[in-house]
């Protein structure tokens, strides 16, 4: 991204920092805990061992080269791993202090309580009123004023709802893309997740459309722990309470957003995020 | 970093020039060849459409009559006519007169060839005249002394210095001597007479009203080959004829229709000539109307009645529900406003003539229930009309002696809207019905042209092929493309996709000669069969689940499916294993013979049960392979996001992948509907061809692409017969057109609303 961005995000940042500071002092509650996650992909292991917490109403994200694992790491929240042929895990996450890797967890009841958005928007071929009920019709929900207000709460949660509210029942295939990824938002927490996942959720949009889901972002961690991939370092920045710095399938540096981007411990981190590769 | 624009590719150069060029060249040539290729594909249907088209508009033409010559000819005021009649070649007509007369006419200027005076004995007159059934020629006058001259107009072509001569005769099958009918001599008012190998029977009316018949049976002489005696036996029928105006014998020598001036008619059987029998007494037209012509239709089945009002009816005896034969009025023709004088039916087909007392002449056809002309053709009333054996010319007397010889292009009378999709009723048909049956062996068959039945069995072949392929098929597909290891789904898919390539005449053949016995024989198998493997594959699923997990983690998720295969051999085995005692147990030891006899189900070898597995195997792998592409072609991102929303595989396939899907699907279904119906060898060999309509799946069918490959090599070319098929090949290609463009539109819709998938 060109410094010319930057500038016009500017505000944004202090707002941020603001923000940060204010919650980043005292004992925070964690959400997630990863001990020793090792991951192989038939014979290649593409994670190392990692370990780390997520807090609780925060928002962490992890930057890295491409190919570093972070978007392993993140899928391995809601065991989407699964999905991929040959792939397997050791070590264990524990939401809650519970192993979600354990054989009587139901990765479809992880999966609500971990919402997860992807890199590109995927609104269902549905009108917008039922990809926001889609979660809950799921669940068996049937109930009309239920499924109302929840989309209603979803869909102005996810800072669309000005925009939509007059052609709900339109397919949500004739949003813009920026609409689209703030529909699959309001989708997520429709089901009222505990954690969000956002796999690179802007890399697709254009910087108007990038800029609301910043914001969108710094809402939602008012209720939701955020865990963000992003390839974008100002928007790490930007965005996140934590940052953790993966290289290679190892996690190189976890700290705090500020720390990590001015007082980087590791030289490698220091590296990366003043541009000499990735 | 950049190039500047010194360095960059000079575009000035000759050689890149001409590559520009020759870019540009090859672009309008790949352009055109494209379109080319394109339209020509379009070009090719579009001919194949109109040369079906082309053969088949001539059926739907009305008729057209040409003037050939009109002329008055020598003696027309001499002797009033009784009788014109014309031979095969249309060169010479005959004319049959009061006087006893007959008198043969070239056709086309009038001029007198022969004449002929038939020997009447001594002091008798000529009071009444018959014809017998056309083909025939034969001909008898009632005479005033009560016995009948029967006389044969024949016709002897040689061939003197290549060049084809007629030579009229007038022949005496019966002898010389006149037969008496009338043992008492009275004056014999009205004749019919009809002759076949074995005998003949006259029928008369005498001037005192008794109603008397003749019957001659004839035995073979012992001298002379080829000759014959008459035995003769004359019979008082109990009726009273003082007032009868029409006399009509069945030309199965086995029913009389006696009508009277004011439209009454009596109806007997004298199957058995020895106790002839009044079936029926009835009204034939309206009251206040009065018969003004009476004929047989070729066949002598129906009966024509024109009235005073103008309307030619048609009537035959159709068996009621006491099973006797009742006198039916079938349908009638009201295009004429003036009294039906004169009717004369076509020979070989069931067409008729009926000309008005104003000079009307129209032509129209019984079973189309088609009028083909109405045209004022005479000035005068017409006194005698005759068409040629080919009804290709017509050939009347006006009242004031003028004749006129007409050609007629009347190709296809037969076919009509409501012949071909109507139901109509046929000759000697309980009711109206859809019925297909082109040919018999008889020349004067009402050939039946209905669409229906073998429209009915296309889609009847379809559906139960449809039955059987569309659950397996995309059941299959989904599995495949959704829960399938990619592994198993390499082995699979195209394992399933060679099966298209397997000739159709092999699984026709198979299902023809191997499956249809087998089913027959082990009936209670297939349908044990029916319930038992899909009951196992549930039940084998359920058990799965409750299985040691160690068992379960030893096979590998997505080869689920290949541990079905022992179960559903299993269950065949015993499907089929139980079959027999099945059968003993429950229907007697012969589950066909039940359902024949205690269910009164028919039950065909050859049925669409036969039909639906063959044919469902052969759509099977069309209809997998597109549903299988739609189903895989889902975007995984959408199924993923249904995932992460914590949906379960189930609800995913069903909710989004299915939904995505869907066009693709839909089009896959449509796609294997059509092949389905054009399919041919399979329905050829395995369907029996009986063209019934029934949906039962224990019988037989015929369908639209077998009735062509089973008829056509022995259709006339040009025929109706041969037209008819082309035009049920054009339906099955509207069939086919319709299921594909259907499919087609269908998928673009729904294309074009997933399109920013």
């Amino acid at each position: 991204m060109s410094d010319s961005q930057v500038k016009t995000h500017g505000v944004n940042i202090e707002a941020l920092g603001r923000n940060r500071q204010q919650k980043s002092s005292g004992d925070e509650e964690c959400s997630l805990e990863v001990k020793n996650l090792k991951l192989f992909y038939g014979e290649k292991q593409a994670l190392n061992g990692i370990d780390m917490h997520i807090s609780k109403k925060r928002v962490t994200a992890f930057i890295g080269p491409s190919g570093c694992g972070k978007s392993t790491l993140l899928r391995c929240f809601n065991r989407m791993n699964d999905l991929v042929d040959g792939a397997r895990v050791e070590g264990a996450i524990l939401l809650e202090g519970e192993n979600i890797y354990d054989k009587s967890v139901s990765a479809v009841e992880l999966r609500r309580r971990i919402g997860m958005v992807f890199q590109k928007p995927n609104p269902f071929p549905k009108s917008i009123y039922e990809n926001v009920a889609y979660g809950l019709r799921l669940q068996g929900i049937k109930d009309r004023r239920i499924l109302d207000e929840s989309v209603e709460k979803s869909l102005k949660g996810s800072a669309l709802w000005d925009e939509v509210k007059d052609r709900l029942h339109d397919s949500a295939l004739g949003l813009s893309g920026g609409q689209q990824q703030r529909l699959v938002i309001a989708r997520a927490i429709a089901v009222e997740p505990e954690v969000l996942l956002l796999d690179e959720p802007a890399s697709a949009l254009d910087p108007i459309s990038t800029l609301k889901i910043e914001e969108l972002i710094y809402e939602l961690k008012n209720d939701y722990t955020i865990v963000i991939v992003t390839h974008n370092m100002q928007q790490a920045a930007r965005v996140s309470d934590y940052t953790a710095f993966m290289y290679m399938g190892d996690m190189i540096e976890f700290a705090d957003t500020d720390t990590l981007f001015t007082n980087p411990r590791q030289k490698q981190t220091e590296d990366y995020i003043t541009g000499r590769y990735g | 970093m950049y190039m500047t624009a010194e360095t960059n590719i000079d575009k000035t150069t000759a050689a890149r020039a001409r590559h520009n060029k020759m870019r540009m060249v090859k672009d309008v040539l790949a352009k055109y060849a494209v379109s080319i290729g394109g339209t020509s594909v379009i070009l090719a249907i579009a001919l194949i459409f109109f040369y079906l088209f082309f053969v088949v508009i001539p059926l739907f033409k009305a008729a057209e009559i040409e003037l050939v010559a009109s002329y008055k000819i020598d003696g027309t005021n001499a002797s009033e006519t009784l009788y014109l009649a014309m031979e095969e070649q249309n060169e010479i007509g005959v004319r049959f007169t009061r006087s006893g007369v007959a008198e043969f006419y070239n056709l086309a200027d009038g001029s007198l060839r022969y004449r002929e005076a038939i020997e009447l004995p001594a002091g008798a007159t000529v009071s009444s005249f018959a014809s017998a059934a056309l083909e025939h020629g034969l001909v008898v006058y009632g005479l005033s002394n009560g016995q009948a001259v029967v006389v044969k107009h024949h016709y002897k072509v040689t061939f003197p210095d290549d060049l084809r001569k007629i030579t009229p005769q007038i022949l005496y099958p019966f002898g010389e001597e006149p037969i008496t009918v009338d043992d008492e001599g009275d004056i014999l008012s009205d004749i019919a007479f009809q002759n076949s190998e074995e005998e003949a029977t006259i029928v008369a009316a005498t001037n005192d009203g008794r109603l008397l018949m003749t019957h001659l049976i004839k035995e073979e002489s012992m001298m002379d080959e080829g000759m014959f005696e008459l035995e003769q036996e004359n019979l008082t029928l109990n009726y009273d004829a003082s007032t009868l105006v029409y006399l009509l014998m069945g030309q199965e020598q086995d029913k009389i229709y006696a009508i009277d001036q004011s439209g009454e008619l009596g109806f007997f059987n004298i199957r058995d000539k020895e106790e002839p029998e009044l079936e029926q007494r009835l009204r034939i037209v309206e009251q206040g109307e009065r018969v003004t012509s009476a004929m047989f239709l070729t066949g002598g089945i129906s009966l024509l009645v024109g009235d005073s009002s103008g309307q030619v009816s048609q009537w035959f005896p159709v068996r009621d529900e006491h099973n006797n034969k009742v006198l039916t009025l079938i349908r009638s023709f009201e295009d004429q406003d003036n009294p039906i004088d004169k009717i004369a039916i076509e020979s070989g087909r069931k067409g008729f003539i009926a000309a008005d007392r104003e000079g009307n002449v129209g032509l129209y056809h019984s079973t189309a229930h088609r009028t083909l002309l109405v045209e004022p053709l005479a000035d005068t009333p017409i006194n005698a009309i005759a068409i040629s054996p080919r009804s290709s010319a017509m050939w009347f007397e006006e009242q004031n002696g003028t004749m006129q010889f007409w050609k007629i292009h009347n190709e296809h009378p037969e076919v009509s809207w409501s012949s071909l999709w109507g139901e109509v009723w046929y000759e000697s048909y309980e009711k109206p019905e859809y019925t297909w049956q082109s040919s018999s062996s008889s020349s004067d068959f009402e050939p039946k042209y209905s669409l229906v039945p073998i429209s009915f069995g296309t889609l009847k072949a379809a559906f139960y092929a449809m039955l059987v392929a569309m659950p397996l098929a995309i059941l299959g597909a989904i599995y495949t493309a959704y829960f399938m290891a990619p592994k198993m789904r390499n082995i699979v898919k195209p394992s399933i996709e060679i099966m298209e390539a397997l000739p159709t005449v092999i699984l026709g053949f198979l299902a023809g000669l191997w499956l249809a016995p087998f089913i027959e024989k082990h009936l209670p198998g297939i349908f044990i069969m029916l319930m038992l493997v899909p009951a196992a594959i549930i039940a084998a699923a359920f058990a799965w689940q409750f299985a040691p997990r160690k068992l379960r983690h030893a096979v590998p998720e997505g080869w689920e499916a290949a541990l079905l295969l022992p179960v559903i051999i299993l269950a065949l085995w015993a499907s089929f294993g139980f079959s027999p005692s099945i059968e003993t147990t429950f229907f007697g030891g012969d589950m066909r013979h039940y359902l024949s006899n205690e269910l009164g189900i028919n039950f065909d070898q050859r049925n669409a049960m036969v039909v639906g597995l063959a044919m469902g195997f052969a759509v099977i792998p069309t209809i997998f392979s597109i549903a299988e592409d739609a189903v895989f072609g889902v975007p995984r991102h959408l199924s993923h996001g249904s995932l992460a929303l914590g949906a379960t595989p189930w609800q995913t396939m069903w909710r989004v992948v299915l939904l995505t899907a869907s066009p693709g699907i839909f089009s896959a279904v449509m796609i294997g509907f059509g092949r389905a119906v054009g399919e041919t060898m399979i329905v050829l060999m395995a369907t029996g061809n009986t063209p019934v309509m029934d949906m039962s799946i224990f019988q037989g069918l015929r369908t639209l692409s077998a009735n062509i490959a089973v008829e056509i090599p022995e259709s006339e070319v040009a025929s109706t017969h041969y037209r008819i098929l082309f035009l049920a090949a054009l339906v099955l290609f509207a069939f086919t057109f319709f299921f594909n463009t259907l499919a087609e539109v269908v998928r673009q819709r729904l294309r074009k609303k997933y399109s920013s998938l």
